[in-house]
């Protein structure tokens, strides 16, 4: 009878009203976030390695990229049949601020993924053969990016030389690579300082925390320390493909004037059909592109001629939905806020949309003056 | 004119909508179903697909951007269908159904902008996937706003456009609104003798990248083995370890993006294995010798691959993950409520019937290993090898 009336009682109890999310800085530098996203079907487990332990140069160029390929598959190489089987998928890529897994699974499935990101964590065995296989597919994958990819390639590399290295990499440097100079790779990146782990769905934030815990606080501490931004400069160049491409040099994603680069970029995308917009939020230099592919005329003309004011609420508008857009969902959410998260543990979203209301027009009109030149990196694609 | 607006009524297909609790905004799709085509009409339905979007004698650009708050009008054109979708703000259904009317009825088509679209459309490169899937090289020097208009009153009729509204409306609300419009709709005769011209299909894939491609028998509209078939795609071609992934780029190292797709016909489906071979040395070789790999891959199926094709059909359809026979929509109804729109108005128009997710994928549990295994089989082995040289 005790027993009964205890449960009851227990039944009868108001749930406890969580915080959105919770971040966990954990002694060996790691960090957790559990993002509560209720009512999400799915969640999404998301594993940031960044680049700042083994920043690209020319020297080991696309070796960030190679060791993800091999991540990817997992110590067991089963990863894929288990996450398809159950309902999910696995993504990685390897971006300039990092590399990144994402593991989403329906919500009833979503501990799976735990495990996933820590066989993930876990290199398997490489052998020279199988590096010069992936290579093999590596080269195939150079060979389909996208024009939108070379184009803003090409404006990062005009504006930052080697700090501006792509992400893709130098298929020369990775088919020279050896099953030891991957390992010492995985070891400087795989380092506490230098991960980030969110969890993003309808999840209780104590246990999505202590689950990333248990797969985050063996590793070592490791040293990644930051890298001086270099500063960027406009200039004229040339890119792979059919198309054109204007881009502003920005620095601090939280500096103001970035994300009012952000609105008049789209202020401007808006009058062009077809464009694209190419950004990537950074702490050190960055690079906002506009660009349009399979025409060479339009985008730098339109940037040279718009009147501020017509496109100014116009372009705050679009950068508030591009900032909500990103997050709207488990997945955009985690891996939005990860990105801000593995370069400046205290930023968000949500200062995107605050700087966005406090956007004066004057920051909007230097945020233009970005894209056009001599300030800008002009791209065009042959 | 009491007959003709009765008439129109009549013929006009019901709207579809599709309300969400919680929901921000309000997405608008009209989808209009394509008859056989020549070659040349293709064509100028293309230029159609570029200028529709630049304004109509209603709302000017700009105007069209008050109503949408900056949100983009897009327009695809499919072999099946045409389809243009946008959103608007929770508040401004009235004006989102107005504009998309202007759309359909009072698209400017300039002469100006005609030009620019034939010269866009005459320059444009596609990409290789692009190219893959629609081996067509726009070849028209010029058109004229008569050929424009005559077509777009054509494609756009009551009995051939679907109109779907959803996200954040109260149910009955959109079709009150669109019924007061089809009333002023009149229809346009079709013509006596339509184009019959052949489309010249390309042998090369101008984006420098050749493809390869298994593409399997037609099957028609309303064929009953439509599900087995799809998660037979599923299976051979949607994710890691897919057939297709697991033979040609892990095994065969040909390829880095390989995928099936369940393409749109007037008559109703092709099922497609595409194969980007960037380097390949002899690709129709090396197309063969993965065509026989796959037929012996099948052979080799258990059960954990089937649930494997329907785990993944539910990670593409519910959950949203882009990878799926029918990617050729871009609509993932896990994703978004212009997703789930834009499917449900699909297959509306395609099959005469409403698109249920849960029904879809609850029918996937039926299907057996053997049919499954007869299904890829036939699709594969029946299929021609097509290959697009990038050299």
């Amino acid at each position: 009878m005790l027993s009964t009336f205890a449960c009851l009682l227990a039944l009868h109890q108001a749930p406890i009203q969580q915080p959105p999310r919770l971040r966990t800085i954990l002694g060996n530098g790691a960090i957790i976030l559990v993002d509560r996203v209720p009512d999400s079907p799915n969640v999404s487990l998301q594993l940031f390695v960044s680049s700042r332990a083994v920043p690209d140069t020319k020297t080991n160029h696309g070796l960030r990229h190679l060791l993800e390929h091999f991540e990817a598959r997992g110590r067991n190489k089963n990863i894929d049949a288990k996450v398809e089987t159950a309902g999910g998928f696995l993504y990685a890529k390897t971006t300039r601020v990092a590399t990144q897994y994402e593991v989403v699974l329906p919500k009833k499935s979503w501990k799976m993924g735990v495990d996933v990101i820590q066989e993930i964590m876990q290199l398997g065995d490489v052998r020279s053969e199988d590096i010069q296989h992936e290579v093999k597919i590596m080269r195939q994958e150079g060979a389909i990016r996208d024009v939108s990819a070379h184009l803003a390639d090409a404006a990062w590399s005009a504006a930052y030389g080697e700090a501006g290295l792509d992400p893709f990499g130098d298929l020369g440097v990775m088919g020279a690579a050896t099953p030891e100079l991957l390992t010492q790779v995985y070891k400087k990146s795989m380092v506490g300082s230098n991960v980030l782990m969110v969890i993003s769905g309808d999840v209780d934030l104590d246990e999505g925390t202590q689950s990333a815990r248990s797969i985050l606080a063996s590793l070592p501490r490791g040293n990644s320390p930051e890298r001086p931004p270099k500063i960027g400069r406009g200039g004229l160049t040339a890119a792979v493909g059919l198309g054109e491409a204007r881009g502003a040099i920005v620095g601090d994603m939280e500096d103001p004037l970035t994300i009012a680069t952000v609105a008049a970029g789209l202020g401007v995308a808006s009058e062009v059909d077809g464009s694209f917009m190419i950004y990537t939020p950074t702490k050190a230099q960055g690079m906002v592109v506009i660009g349009r592919v399979g025409e060479t005329t339009g985008v730098g003309a339109e940037f040279e001629k718009v009147d501020p004011a017509v496109i100014f609420d116009r372009g705050r508008s679009l950068a508030r939905r591009w900032v909500r857009g990103q997050i709207r969902d488990a997945s955009g959410s985690g891996n939005f806020r990860g990105q801000l998260m593995i370069q400046s543990p205290s930023f968000k979203p949500e200062r995107f949309l605050d700087m966005l209301d406090r956007m004066s027009f004057e920051d909007f009109k230097e945020g233009l003056a970005r894209f056009r030149e001599p300030n800008c990196v002009t791209v065009t694609g042959r | 004119m009491i007959t003709l607006i009765a008439l129109t009524t009549l013929l006009a297909n019901p709207i579809s909508e599709f309300p969400e609790r919680n929901a921000q905004e309000i997405s608008l799709v009209a989808i209009a179903k394509l008859p056989n085509l020549g070659a040349k009409d293709r064509q100028i339905l293309d230029v159609i697909g570029k200028a529709i979007t630049r304004g109509t004698e209603i709302y000017g650009r700009r105007e069209a951007y008050q109503i949408t708050d900056g949100r983009t009008v897009t327009c695809s054109v499919l072999p099946d269908a045409v389809i243009l979708q946008f959103s608007v703000p929770a508040n401004n259904l009235k004006l989102g159904i107005s504009l998309m009317d202007a759309l359909i009825h009072n698209a400017s088509l300039t002469q100006i902008e005609i030009d620019r679209a034939v010269d866009s459309l005459g320059r444009k490169e596609q990409d290789y996937w692009h190219t893959a899937l629609s081996p067509y090289k726009f070849e028209l020097g010029s058109v004229t706003r008569e050929q424009v208009q005559d077509l777009y009153a054509r494609v756009f009729r009551p009995e051939a456009v679907y109109l779907g509204v959803g996200g954040a409306i109260k149910p009955g609300e959109a079709e009150d609104e669109w019924s007061n419009r089809i009333e002023r709709w009149h229809p346009v005769p079709l013509p006596q003798y339509p184009d019959i011209s052949l489309d010249k299909v390309a042998v090369a894939n101008s984006s420098g990248i050749t493809t390869g491609e298994i593409r399997g028998q037609e099957m028609p509209n309303g064929d009953p083995a439509i599900i087995t078939k799809t998660l037979a795609l599923y299976a051979l071609g949607s994710g890691k370890e897919s057939s297709l992934h697991r033979i040609v780029r892990e095994k065969l190292g040909l390829s880095y993006r390989q995928e099936s797709i369940l393409w749109p016909t007037t008559k109703g489906w092709l099922p497609r294995l595409i194969i980007a071979m960037a380097d390949a040395e002899d690709p129709a070789a090396s197309l063969d010798a993965a065509k026989k790999e796959l037929l012996a891959d099948i052979e080799t199926w258990q059960e954990k691959d089937l649930k494997r094709a329907i785990g993944m059909a539910n990670a593409n359809l519910r959950l949203g993950v882009p990878l799926g026979p029918l990617g050729f929509l871009e609509a993932y109804p896990g994703r978004s409520v212009e997703d789930r729109v834009k499917m449900g108005t699909y297959w509306q128009m395609k099959t005469g019937t409403q698109w249920s997710t849960e029904k879809f994928l609850n029918t996937l549990e039926f299907v057996q290993l053997q049919d499954l295994k007869d299904a890829a089989t036939a699709i594969v082995r029946d299929g021609t090898t097509v290959v697009l040289s990038g050299k």
